[in-house]
């Protein structure tokens, strides 16, 4: 038996991954984000036909004892605002564009100012919003839009998105690896995409009521105005924000807003009252808690509703 | 204030430690497979064989058993490389490095303890992974074992 030493080459270097995990991380991340928006996509398809099935009665029902933590006592005291913003629900939800649910407000002790659509009609305001709000439009509005989330029934996709997704990221990524951070942040960045979308929509629907209720939307993008003076947050940070930035909410008020006017224009002057209609009912709602200001919403054959800003001691429809 | 430790929290944290990890982990794999390199050039005289025979023509001086060991752990990054390979299958590269990084240094400390050898025969290399946790979370960590005999010839330089 004869051994020759042969000098090491090249050949002695055995591993095949040496340098390579760039390469990896590129193709690994690349198919773990088409796996998990196809994932995230199909939840969502299933999570919406499933709601679709959940009638508001269910939900009701369903949600009845949905307990709210942080929630401040029924009776906190005497807050007028939370009053008065229970007066402007009950003009809000009196009429068909707004779900049958059984609509409460709570009061949430937290100091960001922020406000929920919960499951079952329960509506949460943090005392920071409540300081906020001042005048009964910008009241109507922030309640308009959670009253949005109920009609779109966000409230229900949201968690209905959440639980799945997080069940799905559960169950392909094994909790001991890393990656399941990775699965984490898709989900994270995807649910906000959605998120800000649905914000979107709830902005709109909230203006539309406040428009049909009070046939103004003047001071509904007051909120945002004084979120965007105290807005500490980058721009870039809103791209991962759950809500659109105060700034796009504001351009996105007006611009609606613009469209909402026009639109109403053109159909009363498009389509006038017949003759033959007669008045079905005529609502006064107290506006500003003031009792010598009222809005009048009149009624006509539950196609027609006009609101009208009247002023008993200057008895001259100001504002319609 | 609270969507922003939220971004912090889900996207920015994981994302500094998986590339924390990944510029620490590419350092340090370079540097120990630069240093693997140098030794192995320096230690490429002592012929290493995995059969029990060898040349009977010339009488061996001495004889002994040598074996050198390492443990080594993944980094962050190479178990999210890992992680992911696992859901689509294949070869999960980012562990070939590492295993072979643990072989070739525990046969470089192997040989180091015997500089003077001309062979090592019946070389063996042992692999375990340590530290088998609760709901088996390891600490992933690999041991890697090498060891044989290493004999010297009778007129071999010193």
């Amino acid at each position: 038996m004869k051994i020759i030493n042969k000098p090491l080459t090249k050949t002695a270097d055995i591993s095949s991954a040496r340098g390579t995990a760039m390469k990896e991380l590129r193709q690994l991340v690349l198919f773990t984000i088409v796996l998990l928006t196809v994932l995230y996509f199909s939840v969502g398809l299933l999570v919406d036909f499933i709601v679709s099935g959940i009638s508001f009665e269910s939900e009701a029902s369903l949600f009845k004892n949905f307990k709210i933590s942080k929630a401040l006592p029924k009776d906190p005291g005497e807050n007028k605002k939370l009053e008065k913003a229970k007066v402007i629900l009950r003009i809000l939800t009196s009429g068909d564009s707004v779900p049958p649910l059984p609509y409460n407000l709570i009061l949430i002790k937290k100091k960001e100012p922020n406000a929920f659509a919960f499951p079952g009609g329960k509506i949460g305001l943090t005392t920071g919003l409540l300081d906020l709000l001042n005048d009964e439009t910008e009241i109507a509005f922030v309640l308009g839009h959670e009253l949005g989330h109920f009609s779109n029934r966000d409230h229900l996709k949201g968690l209905g998105r959440g639980v799945g997704f997080g069940l799905a990221v559960a169950v392909v990524f094994k909790p001991e690896y890393g990656a399941k951070s990775f699965g984490n942040m898709v989900n994270f960045v995807l649910q906000r995409t959605y998120s800000q979308d649905s914000e979107k929509k709830a902005d709109h629907f909230g203006l539309e009521l406040v428009y049909s209720k009070y046939g103004s939307i003047r001071g509904t993008d007051h909120l945002f105005k004084i979120l965007q003076q105290n807005d500490k947050l980058p721009g870039w940070a809103y791209m991962f924000s759950t809500h659109p930035s105060p700034q796009k909410r504001i351009l996105e008020l007006q611009k609606f807003g613009k469209k909402i006017e026009k639109e109403r224009t053109h159909k009363t002057t498009a389509s006038p009252i017949k003759s033959t209609s007669s008045v079905s009912s005529i609502a006064l709602h107290p506006l500003n808690g003031c009792k010598a200001k009222f809005v009048v919403t009149i009624r006509i054959h539950r196609c027609y509703q006009y609101n009208l800003d009247y002023d008993i001691d200057n008895p001259v429809i100001f504002r319609c | 204030m609270e969507g922003l430790i939220s971004l912090l929290i889900n996207l920015v944290l994981p994302i500094l430690l998986i590339v924390a990890a990944l510029i620490t982990g590419t350092i340090i794999e370079k540097r120990h497979y630069q240093s693997i390199d140098k030794r192995e050039a320096l230690l490429g005289n002592i012929v290493l064989l995995n059969g029990k025979e060898y040349p009977k023509d010339t009488p061996v001086a001495n004889v002994q058993f040598v074996s050198g060991s390492v443990v080594i752990s993944y980094d962050y990054f190479k178990r999210f490389l890992a992680g992911l390979r696992q859901i689509f299958g294949g070869e999960i590269k980012s562990y070939v490095s590492l295993l072979d990084r643990g072989r070739r240094e525990a046969i470089l400390r192997m040989k180091g303890k015997c500089p003077d050898a001309d062979i090592i025969i019946n070389l063996r290399l042992d692999t375990s992974s340590i530290s088998k946790g609760r709901r088996k979370r390891g600490l992933g960590t690999v041991e890697v074992f090498a060891y044989g005999t290493a004999l010297k010839f009778a007129g071999s330089p010193e």
